[in-house]
């Protein structure tokens, strides 16, 4: 456990200590925030309740950050060559991998709790909006659901991270997948011919729709928390695999 | 302390290492040597608990690589090829992470780190950005990390490369003086390296070992056929034929050269020819201003032996 806490710790510093993600946290707060209040913009006079605005505004965005903070957690490591020390080193890849995984998850929460201030930001600074949709359980709804997409979406980085040891490549593959499993989530839901339980369970958008309403359901949180483990799992087997060549 | 049996190693349908054994004991410091692409980076990682061996046995410490990967990399300290760092962390930073993944905290980690330092004498540098340092910093910052766990195994994947010639000395010292202490496994392609440092030379070619043997064996089989280069002046065609007809003397080349005639003397094994060609020479007269025997050195071997 004491392993897993310095991979976290050096995942963790290795964040910010690369420009990268300075650049990507300032970038995303900037583009997430002017996309939430363009949308509260657009829907002055509407009955959607603010959490879902800011939820909406945060996902768009999000497979971007992911992607770049998730790019270099092995490929980095790949292209120095350091991962042949930290594979020699007295530690599992199990370690590994949750280490790094933990790290790089701390850092986009990190990133992404000063984004809870966005409505009453907003609120401060144009008179002329009023929150009286804000409903404190509906933003701790979409706080909910935020956690676990990034938690899933992640997953899914670190896994296509392990695919390749080209930096742009990783970077592709990442945000490719990222934007299928949201766009083939709207899509699960919209679609008529799906049977409403699969769509229900497997559509992100749905979930992210329900939570940042205010509505807790228990079964996305365990799709999403048993993605993740699936994921990172593989991702383990993944690092092991060329033990077995 | 190591002990390897028919080890071998395929990528796809290249044979990296062909049914490989050998042993290395306790305190030795063994060198690997082998032209670039002989397999010694693979025989070396497979050591290290990276790659797997496509058939074979490796034993380290009397625990197998593969089945007792973790206790093994325990035991172990490995520096690869090129020394790869975390370039954004400070030196101490870097050990300190090293350490806590080898099992190191609190007063035990410090106190190696405290050591390790020392020992490789980055003290200086403990402050520093990886990132700035020089090759030879950065290599004994690969050493020091080898070492934080104190392991009694050192897998050593060319430490010396890229270094200039007052580091290679430094670092040539240092694995010396590590000997004392912890059985060392070197690879290199720098022969004078591995003459200097090493007790056991294992000679790796194409997959296969070709030789192992001591160093000093090794030498003694050279110097059996030694060379003997002298300057002189005078009558080219008399002087190559009179040295050729000093006892002991197997072929004479004349190599080119200026006012001064320039003869190499082969020589056949365990004989001394200089005093004959001393006397041959100042019988005739002739000016000599240089007469040497060349000791053969173990490139001579190496050529030799790998051709």
């Amino acid at each position: 456990m004491r392993q897993v806490i310095a991979i976290w710790r050096r995942e963790m510093t290795a964040c910010f200590l690369s420009p990268v993600a300075y650049v990507t946290l300032v970038a995303f707060l900037g583009v997430s925030g002017f996309t939430f209040w363009l949308a509260c913009f657009r829907n002055e006079g509407n009955p959607e309740p603010v959490s879902v605005l800011l939820c909406g505004s945060l996902m768009f965005w999000l497979p971007i950050m992911i992607t770049v903070v998730a790019m270099r957690l092995f490929v980095e490591e790949k292209r120095s060559g350091t991962i042949e020390t930290l594979l020699t080193a007295p530690v599992t890849e199990g370690q590994i991998v949750l280490g790094k995984y933990l790290g790089a998850f701390t850092f986009l929460l990190l990133a992404l709790v000063p984004a809870l201030a966005y409505p009453f930001v907003l609120e401060r600074l144009s008179p002329a909006l009023t929150l009286e949709n804000l409903d404190l359980g509906a933003l701790l709804g979409a706080s909910v659901v935020t956690v676990l997409v990034t938690g899933t979406f992640l997953a899914i980085a670190v896994v296509a991270s392990l695919t390749t040891r080209n930096q742009i490549v990783a970077a592709i593959c990442t945000f490719f997948m990222l934007w299928l499993a949201l766009l083939g989530g709207w899509l699960l839901g919209e679609s008529h011919g799906v049977p409403a339980v699969l769509a229900d369970g497997l559509s992100i958008t749905r979930h992210i729709d329900v939570f940042s309403r205010g509505t807790l359901e228990i079964r996305p949180i365990v799709f999403h928390v048993t993605l993740t483990g699936l994921l990172l799992f593989t991702a383990v087997r993944m690092l092991e695999s060329r033990r077995w060549k | 302390m190591i002990h390897v049996r028919n080890l071998t190693k395929r990528y796809g349908k290249v044979v990296a290492l062909d049914n490989v054994s050998f042993d290395v004991e306790a305190g030795e410091i063994v060198g690997v040597l082998g032209p670039n692409g002989a397999g010694k980076s693979t025989a070396l990682r497979i050591l290290s608990t990276y790659l797997p061996a496509s058939g074979g046995t490796v034993q380290i410490a009397g625990l197998d690589v593969f089945t007792d990967s973790l206790q093994v990399r325990s035991r172990i300290g490995y520096l690869p090829e090129s020394t790869p760092l975390y370039d954004d962390m400070r030196v101490g930073e870097y050990l300190t992470y090293r350490g806590n993944l080898k099992g190191l905290f609190g007063r035990r980690l410090r106190k190696r780190l405290y050591e390790v330092l020392a020992v490789c004498g980055i003290e200086d540098a403990r402050d520093s950005v990886i990132q700035h340092l020089s090759k030879g910093y950065r290599q004994r910052v690969g050493l020091a990390d080898a070492l934080i766990h104190d392991p009694p195994l050192l897998i050593l994947d060319e430490p010396t490369i890229g270094l200039d010639p007052h580091q290679i000395r430094e670092v040539r010292e240092f694995i010396k003086g590590l000997g004392k202490r912890h059985t060392v496994l070197l690879s290199s392609h720098i022969l004078s390296e591995v003459q200097m440092t090493c007790d056991r030379v294992l000679i790796i070619q194409g997959g296969r070992i070709v030789v192992s043997d001591r160093t000093a064996n090794l030498l003694a089989l050279m110097e059996s056929g030694g060379r003997v280069v002298l300057e002189v002046q005078g009558p080219a065609e008399v002087i190559e034929r009179q040295l050729a007809a000093v006892p002991g003397v197997k072929r004479v080349t004349r190599e080119p050269g200026g006012d001064w005639l320039r003869f190499v003397c082969l020589c056949e094994g365990g004989m001394d020819v200089r005093p004959d060609v001393f006397a041959l020479v100042t019988r005739e007269g002739w000016a000599l201003r240089e007469l040497q025997a060349e000791k053969a050195n173990l490139e001579d071997v190496f050529l030799q032996l790998t051709r």
